[in-house]
């Protein structure tokens, strides 16, 4: 469709720059890691590397082209459904959570919290897409 | 909600993936179209409708939940 032609070239452009941001967050943490005072080694580093890694990995898979130029109006209607029930299933993980730390039910350390929701974003965002896709429509 | 995309299709001897690139879109997106599943846009509608040289109204209908067809009213 023609109207999908002008948004290739600028959303090219801001995916360009999200990968340059990855690389420098992504760089900025490997230096902290290494050469950085010890109280920046723990937290900061690790964020940034891990913030620098996603984004890298995210917009350099965009920029190759192939599921661009894929995208019509059904794709990408199914793709911004999939990310709102994903996240709100987050959302609702993250309030159970909260509840069973409060009461003492469980307790989580950080990381494993932090990889735990990272992982349910990525995979429950592509289930709910995978649903969609086989239903056709979102609703 | 019902088409008559193949029907009309059919008389123009497109293909779904003729009809696909004609309006720009997935093959899949004609495929659910076709059957029913997916609801598009007006745009789309008439791109659609503009390519099989019909009306939107000509090849989409809806039925209440009666069965009956969906009338506007004044």
């Amino acid at each position: 469709m023609n109207e999908n032609t002008p948004g290739i070239s600028g959303s090219h452009t801001l995916l360009t720059i999200l990968f340059l941001a990855g690389i420098l967050i992504f760089g900025a943490g490997l230096l902290m890691l290494l050469f950085g005072p010890p109280s920046l080694k723990e937290g900061v580093s690790l964020s940034c590397i891990s913030a620098g890694s996603v984004l890298m990995i995210i917009s350099a898979f965009r920029l190759t082209g192939r599921e661009r130029s894929q995208q019509d109006e059904r794709t990408k209607k199914i793709g911004t459904y999939g990310l709102s029930w994903s996240w709100f299933l987050t959302f609702i993980v993250l309030f159970v959570i909260f509840w069973l730390s409060v009461l003492g039910l469980a307790s989580f350390d950080v990381s494993t919290l932090a990889v735990f929701l990272i992982l349910l974003m990525g995979v429950s965002a592509k289930g709910f897409q995978w649903w969609f896709f086989r239903k056709g429509d979102v609703e | 909600m019902q088409t008559r995309i193949k029907e009309f299709r059919a008389r123009r001897n497109l293909t779904q993936a003729d009809l696909a690139d004609a309006v720009g879109v997935r093959r899949e997106t004609i495929v659910f179209l076709e059957r029913g599943k997916y609801n598009p846009s007006l745009r789309l509608a008439h791109l659609v409708a503009k390519e099989l040289g019909t009306t939107i109204d000509q090849l989409f209908s809806f039925a209440d939940e009666e069965g009956g067809d969906m009338v506007l009213e004044e």
